[in-house]
């Protein structure tokens, strides 16, 4: 449990963050808009194992690409996804699961820039609002029920995380160690594995009323930042 | 001012370069990976560009693993999704939609909350359910549920249905259509747009898929794309180059989907946010 909280930590604030920044930058007249948006797109669409392996591959300690770019600077080579301390293997597992979600949560946030009228940017200009207002005191309140969406979706995205850990950790489960283990994959071994469907039952009901709980403070927190326009 | 908008504009390319670089740098290495000599792939400083291009890996995969099995099977379950889904989503967002019976508001809030529930919680009884009924180790579990319509496809023609004039529905009545040829012969067609976005979203999720296969196929020669992508890894451990060739192989198809389909498929994203 505690990894997984570790795990939303680090990825629903730097998705949302991440996304948020590409969708305004794309939103300005910017040329290859299409090619952009397609080239933070495709991660989405790759099969996680397919994605998974990859990294796997790229985080690979003695080979891989991550170690030899850090090596330039004199760094490493570090353990990634093998670390042996926990919050190294959850944060770079975050980190490749913000590299398949970013896409995602990017167009949501386009569409909803998207909708915000031209004129009303321009009439902020004219009256003397630099970039930093019109982003914090227009894009940002107009496009909150957007930023709001996509940090329940990705925030139950990332408690529901499941072929990511199965790929990057270990597909057979049964060697993960202890401090590595996420809710997700001990249901699936508990279940599929080791045939205790009772004690899996149960966690997996329990992980549900977690995300409920979850989802309901962050409604409740909605009131004090999300704006909506009076229809 | 305008060497200062110059710069900012400067500034926003350069980050989305680089951010675009981060996001596609892994499928080139990828690439690069899959065409080098096994001996190749551990050399330190890393060969960027393949020296030979050894196209045989991909051979090589084919033979040790059979791989065109497993995508004919991605192929064949993906087909039945796409169409199985399009027909039961598309009649049951009709019938939500236009018709008016006791009980409709409170099905179709069910409906919607089946989306909040997390797979974890359902994977045991579903899987005790395909095992009483005996048809564990086939494509049964994975075809026969879409057959019954899937809450976010649903959602999706409903919102898309809502928007179309109920006034079609009364003038076709009265020029002798019945329900049934209404829905076949202006309803389906009208939703288009939204039944191409559902299709492109359907094949992308039954192509991806890794744990409801994994759940319900034992039989390797049963077994999908990304389960045959996790066998490859385990018979080729240590040869990367393989396994990365295996890697872009899956890749490939979705991508292409992708493309020809993007349009509808930004549009899907953007209609679902509307509820948020």
């Amino acid at each position: 449990m505690r990894n997984i909280f570790f795990f939303a930590l680090v990825f629903v604030p730097l998705q949302t963050f991440l996304a948020l920044l590409l969708s305004y930058l794309l939103n300005l007249s910017i040329r290859g808009k299409v090619l952009f948006r397609l080239f933070y797109f495709l991660p989405v669409i790759t099969p996680w194992v397919a994605g998974g392996l990859l990294w796997v591959w790229l985080y690979n300690s003695e080979f891989g690409l991550v170690n030899w770019l850090l090596g330039w600077f004199h760094l490493g080579p570090f353990q990634w996804n093998n670390s042996d301390n926990w919050m190294v293997v959850m944060g770079s597992i975050a980190l490749v699961n913000v590299w398949k979600g970013v896409g995602y949560s990017m167009v949501l946030l386009l569409a909803g820039m998207q909708n915000i009228s031209k004129e009303l940017l321009e009439a902020a200009r004219i009256d003397g609002a630099n970039g930093k207002d019109q982003f914090f005191k227009i894009v940002f309140p107009l496009v909150s029920p957007m930023i709001y969406l996509v940090l329940i979706l990705s925030t139950i995205s990332a408690f529901q995380a499941f072929d990511v850990f199965l790929v990057m950790l270990d597909p057979v489960t049964i060697n993960i160690p202890d401090r590595n283990m996420i809710p997700n994959l001990l249901i699936y071994r508990d279940a599929f594995v080791y045939s205790k469907m009772g004690t899996a039952s149960t966690m997996a009901w329990v992980l549900f009323v977690v995300i409920l709980l979850i989802t309901l403070v962050q409604k409740r927190m909605e009131k004090r930042w999300v704006h909506y326009e009076e229809q | 001012m305008k060497n200062n908008n110059r710069l900012m504009n400067l500034l926003v390319y350069v980050a989305l370069i680089l951010g675009a670089a981060v996001m596609v740098f892994p499928f080139l290495w990828m690439i690069s990976t899959s065409l080098k000599m096994g001996g190749a792939v551990q050399k330190i400083p890393p060969e960027f560009i393949p020296d030979p291009f050894v196209w045989s890996n991909y051979s090589k995969v084919w033979v040790k693993i059979d791989f065109l099995r497993y995508t004919l099977n991605s192929a064949l379950l993906a087909t039945f999704h796409v169409i199985f889904t399009l027909l039961s989503c598309s009649m049951i967002a009709y019938g939500l939609a236009l018709f008016s019976f006791k009980g409709k508001n409170l099905i179709y809030v069910i409906m919607l909350g089946t989306l909040m529930l997390p797979f974890q919680v359902t994977m045991i009884p579903k899987y005790f359910i395909w095992k009483y009924l005996g048809v564990l180790n086939s494509f049964y579990p994975l075809i026969i549920p879409t057959l019954l319509g899937g809450a976010f496809g649903i959602f999706l023609i409903h919102q898309y249905l809502k928007g179309l004039p109920l006034e079609m529905y009364e003038a076709a009545l009265i020029d002798g259509y019945n329900p049934w040829g209404i829905f076949w012969k202006i309803y389906f067609p009208l939703c288009s747009p939204a039944l191409a976005a559902l299709a492109v979203f359907t094949f992308m999720d039954s192509w991806n898929n890794t744990i409801e296969p994994l759940l319900y196929l034992k039989d390797q020669y049963l077994y999908t794309l990304p389960l045959a992508l996790l066998y490859l890894r385990g018979e080729a451990l240590g040869e990367m180059h393989l396994v990365m060739a295996g890697a872009v192989m899956a890749v490939i198809p979705v991508t292409i989907v992708f493309i020809v389909a993007q349009k509808y498929f930004v549009q899907g994203i953007a209609a679902t946010g509307i509820k948020g």
